[in-house]
């Protein structure tokens, strides 16, 4: 008998966002024949709505294909789903691990992204072959040489081979399975062996608690068996386990070299981290598998419940939010603008605005999101460290000795004609140029040093805006540094709204103070009597505006008695007005809260 | 109100002689004899069908409104007229009033509604100015309105309501406080004072909100040309009762008047609303269904436009429309009609929230002056 392993292809696709990983995924699970072209969902692997609509993957989602080669042998293929976003770098590299190799999809009209360039250095670093391929051939504007000598000189790897495929129309799929086939390693590993397997995804399942995807290294892990999750040390029963394709088909066992899922009446996604490694409890392997880490989250804000919704039915939604992400976590806080609410941490901008839009879509809630922060290191005068995300928090001036605050490597790639500009965006958010590089004649990766508040307020907006969408960005943690941070706040008709406050850079203050107010102003509706809006650091107001008093709201004509048509513009008006939040004697519309979030091309 | 066996009669003419450019009422440009003749057919029909839904009904005030009613003629006016005394118990003193357009109103024809027994009229001047009048897209002039005016008193109305109407882009405050001295002068007994609204679809939102090439008067230019020529009325003996009605005393209108005191109306014609019997409803407002309907007899109310309120949506409502008025809102008649204490029912910090914009005093709840600029905000409130 032959051994399974040589049947066994387990690989990823990377890509960057638009490059067409999804539809490339819906086309190889097609010809694989797993599911009808007519049950077909418009790119099967992004099941949310939310990743869908967006055109990203947030959640992983593993399937398990069979594939009919020419060479007569039929071949399991497991084609494990990464995260498209530069917030969930971590999840990307621990999907990776699972895999002996990565279909490294550009589009050919396009080049090579700054995304594709970290992803491919994620892949390098497990060691993985990579097969480039070219999508949207189909394209008149597609230019597959250069984009092949550009891969080889960018990424070093021998690209002229690579299949010319368009996802989109099913061009060239056939010929990259059978790619798959030759060019990516059979995996490796005893399966008598101790056990050793991977924690690459999880998530939360009403019925069977946390169900793990893992990829097993060594061994073999079946029903009824008890194991251990080496980093948490916790062990579990295991009570299934099975393979994707796509739906759970539970399965005896799985072996090493294999991918899959295990069950084993585990509560809490945050108990089984991606990353762990599961082994068996009565034998277990000596070894972890390296690389594991435990999530931080690196930015920071206040969801508060929006006027008329309750406290308790945000907690509810936030507690069955985490449970099915580990890198989300929430404490309750209290602001004296808002009342009742949770400070909440998140892998990146984007997460945050995910768990937003699911709270409000999935749970149909009404929330409040106040300035997102990132973690300060407060060095006190009595020499003890404070870190501190939320700009209430800070401690009182005389304590503080020195602020210190995150910076970040950030790597950003844009064809040549927009680097100027994008150095002006990233001088003015304090970014440091360390080195640019030409990928090819025409596209450059600037190396920039950066501190991460400037990177999570608007700089991704500002970027795509710049740059017509052509720019990408990439960025991880760097070191603390000390800074000149100031806390900035607004005052409305003279009285503080801490929701508001926020940490800025001394050399930002201003123009930070004079937007918001501005913002604020074009938000705020008039009232009976004028409203200043004010920003302060400190006792010093640093920018003012006022919102003028209200002098007309009548509709006089009341027409042929048609008391329907104004009790409905009343209640209207009404309806308006329960959206507001109420501050003193002030009515801010909820929006505004957001509003003085986004990136603005004009100010 | 409150129980009565009274109620006002309002009958809409949705023709005009063109469309003007801040109308989004329900008119069509329209003069063709054949059509307003249909029309009017299918109202007497309607008059029928509805007058045998409430026989006990006494009409006290009857409303003849467009659109314009003076472009009907003499002939079918008189049709209308007639329908109604036949159909309806119509009593003896009613007021009963026709909206007429400058342009449209010879003192011919406005003798022949005379002796249909029409006893008021009520005439669209909107302005003394003609570059204003022409901005606006009325059919007629400044000579137009003098002449209507004097016709109308030779062909024997002695209740006469002139409507005026300011906020017009293009208008300066010396025109609107001439437009009020020339009115003072022509002596009628009733005065109507519209702030005008940009609405969404009119030729004049376009204008300002799209093309930029009109603007509005600044909101403090609004409330000065309200509050200016209310202190002129007031002058001339004029008493405004309502947020944008003046008359000479004892010319306060009484079907106007029914619409903010709770009191019932039907509606007739196309889109007309009517409040009867505790239900709010209102006519289609599709010309081929409304004269379709009336063919077979039916009564042209589609299902989703019969609105019967909660009790507390209906005092919100007497609230709001109770507020329109100068003398307020009576707190004894609300409880005799509701059974509840109206600060029981609502908030009474309201009070506080609006000093110096609500008035509460006698057992009245009123705005002041400063009160009616805001006073959608304020009736808001009760909603």
């Amino acid at each position: 008998m032959k051994d399974y392993r040589q049947f066994i292809r387990n690989f990823s696709i990377i890509a960057h966002i638009d490059h067409g990983k999804s539809t490339l995924a819906d086309r190889i699970i097609e010809k694989t024949g797993l599911v009808s072209k007519r049950d077909m969902r418009e790119q099967f692997l992004d099941n949310m709505d939310l990743e869908r609509e967006r055109g990203i993957t947030i959640k992983l989602q593993t399937t398990r294909l069979v594939f009919n080669s020419k060479d007569g042998n039929e071949y399991v293929f497991n084609l494990i789903d990464t995260p498209g976003h530069v917030d969930f770098t971590y999840e990307v590299s621990r999907s990776l691990a699972a895999c002996e190799g990565a279909v490294l999809v550009v589009d050919a009209t396009q080049g090579v992204e700054a995304q594709t360039l970290a992803n491919v250095y994620l892949a390098m670093d497990e060691d993985l072959e990579i097969l480039p391929v070219l999508n949207k051939i189909d394209l008149a504007s597609a230019r597959p040489d250069e984009v092949k000598e550009e891969i080889e000189d960018v990424i070093g790897v021998e690209a002229s081979e690579a299949p010319l495929i368009s996802a989109k129309e099913g061009i060239g799929i056939e010929e990259l399975l059978e790619k798959i086939v030759t060019d990516i390693p059979a995996p490796e590993g005893d399966d008598k062996g101790k056990l050793k397997a991977l924690i690459f995804d999880s998530y939360y399942d009403n019925y069977k608690g946390v169900v793990i995807y893992t990829r097993v290294f060594e061994g073999t892990v079946k029903e009824g068996d008890v194991i251990r999750l080496m980093n948490s040390g916790k062990n579990y029963e295991v009570t299934e386990v099975g393979t994707y394709s796509p739906g759970p088909v539970e399965c005896e066992r799985l072996r090493a070299g294999e991918v899959g899922y295990i069950c084993a009446s585990i509560k809490q996604v945050a108990d089984a981290r991606v990353g762990d490694t599961i082994t068996l409890a009565s034998d277990p392997t000596e070894e972890p598998l390296p690389g594991y880490k435990k999530v931080q989250s690196m930015v920071y804000c206040g969801i508060y419940p929006a006027e008329g919704e309750k406290y308790e039915n945000v907690k509810d939604a936030l507690e069955k939010l985490q449970v099915n992400d580990a890198a989300f976590h929430f404490e309750p806080e209290t602001s004296t603008a808002l009342g009742f609410g949770f400070r909440c941490g998140f892998l990146g901008l984007l997460h945050m605005e995910i768990i937003v839009e699911r709270l409000e879509r999935e749970f149909d809630l009404g929330v409040i999101t106040t300035s997102p922060s990132v973690i300060y290191k407060v060095v006190k005068t009595d020499g003890t460290i404070e870190m501190v995300q939320n700009p209430s928090n800070l401690p009182d001036p005389m304590e503080i000795d020195h602020i210190e605050e995150p910076m970040v490597k950030a790597d950003i790639m844009v064809p040549k004609e927009y680097v100027g500009s994008i150095m002006e965006i990233c001088q003015d958010r304090r970014g440091k140029l360390k080195n640019m590089e030409y990928i090819t004649e025409t596209r450059v990766n600037l190396h920039y040093d950066m501190p991460l508040n400037e990177v999570i307020y608007d700089f991704f907006d500002a970027l795509k805006s710049k740059t017509k969408g052509y720019g990408s960005l990439d960025y991880e943690f760097s070191r603390y540094e000390p800074s000149k941070v100031v806390k900035l706040d607004i005052l409305l008709n003279k009285d503080m709204v801490d929701a508001f406050s926020m940490i800025v850079h001394e050399s930002k203050a201003y123009a930070r103070g004079r937007f918001v107010c501005s913002k604020l102003k074009e938000i705020i509706p008039k009232h009976q009597f004028e409203v200043p809006i004010q920003a302060s650091i400190g006792q010093k107001i640093i920018a003012r505006e006022t919102v003028r008093a209200y002098r007309k709201d009548v509709i006089a004509k009341c027409y042929g008695g048609d008391i329907s048509r104004k009790k409905k513009l009343l209640e209207k008006q009404k309806e308006g007005k329960k959206r507001m939040r109420q501050f003193g004697t002030v009515e801010v519309p909820q929006e505004a809260f957001t509003a003085v979030l986004k990136y603005d091309d004009n100010k | 109100m409150t129980i009565t066996n009274k109620i006002g009669l309002y009958l809409h003419i949705p023709f005009c002689l063109r469309k003007c450019r801040y109308c989004d009422f329900l008119s069509f440009a329209c003069a063709d004899e054949n059509i307003l003749s249909e029309y009017t057919e299918a109202l007497i029909r309607e008059i029928k069908i509805k007058s045998t839904e409430w026989p006990y009904k006494i009409a006290d005030s009857i409303y003849i409104g467009g659109g314009t009613p003076s472009l009907l003629s003499e002939k079918n006016i008189a049709r209308i007229m007639g329908s109604l005394y036949d159909n309806f118990n119509v009593d003896r003193n009613s007021e009963i009033t026709i909206e007429c357009n400058p342009a449209t109103a010879s003192e011919e024809k406005l003798r022949a509604f005379r002796e249909t027994g029409i006893n008021r009229i009520s005439i669209g001047i909107q302005s003394w100015d003609n570059s204003v009048l022409r901005l606006m897209g009325r059919a007629h002039d400044k000579n137009d309105a003098f002449t209507a005016v004097r016709s109308a008193k030779k062909a024997g109305f002695k209740n006469i309501n002139l409507d005026l109407m300011f906020g017009i882009p293009g208008q300066t405050m010396k025109m609107w406080r001439d437009s009020i001295r020339q009115c003072i002068f022509l002596r009628p007994q009733h005065i109507s004072l519209y702030s005008l609204q940009l609405e969404e679809g009119t030729q004049f939102y376009k204008m300002v909100y799209e093309d930029h090439i009109l603007s509005e008067p600044s909101e403090l230019v609004d409330r000065k040309m309200y509050h200016d020529a209310l202190i002129m009325l007031e002058d001339a003996g004029y008493n405004q009762y309502e947020i944008s009605n003046a008359a000479l005393p004892g010319f306060e209108s009484k079907h106007n008047l029914k619409y903010w005191s709770y009191e019932e109306y039907m509606g007739l014609g196309l889109g007309a609303s009517s409040f009867i019997g505790g239900v709010r409803y209102k006519n289609c407002s599709n010309m081929i269904d409304y004269l379709n309907h009336i063919k077979e007899g039916k009564s042209p109310v589609n299902p989703e436009d019969i609105e019967k309120y909660t009790k507390r949506e209906e005092m919100g409502i007497y609230t709001f429309t109770a507020l329109r008025k100068k003398e307020g809102l009576d707190l004894g008649e609300f409880e005799d009609i509701f059974g509840r204490e109206f600060f029981k029912v609502y908030d009474p910090t309201v009070i506080n929230t609006y000093f110096g914009y609500l008035d509460y005093e006698d057992n009245r709840l009123k705005l002041t002056d400063k009160g009616r600029d805001i006073s959608n905000r304020i009736m808001a409130e009760f909603v």
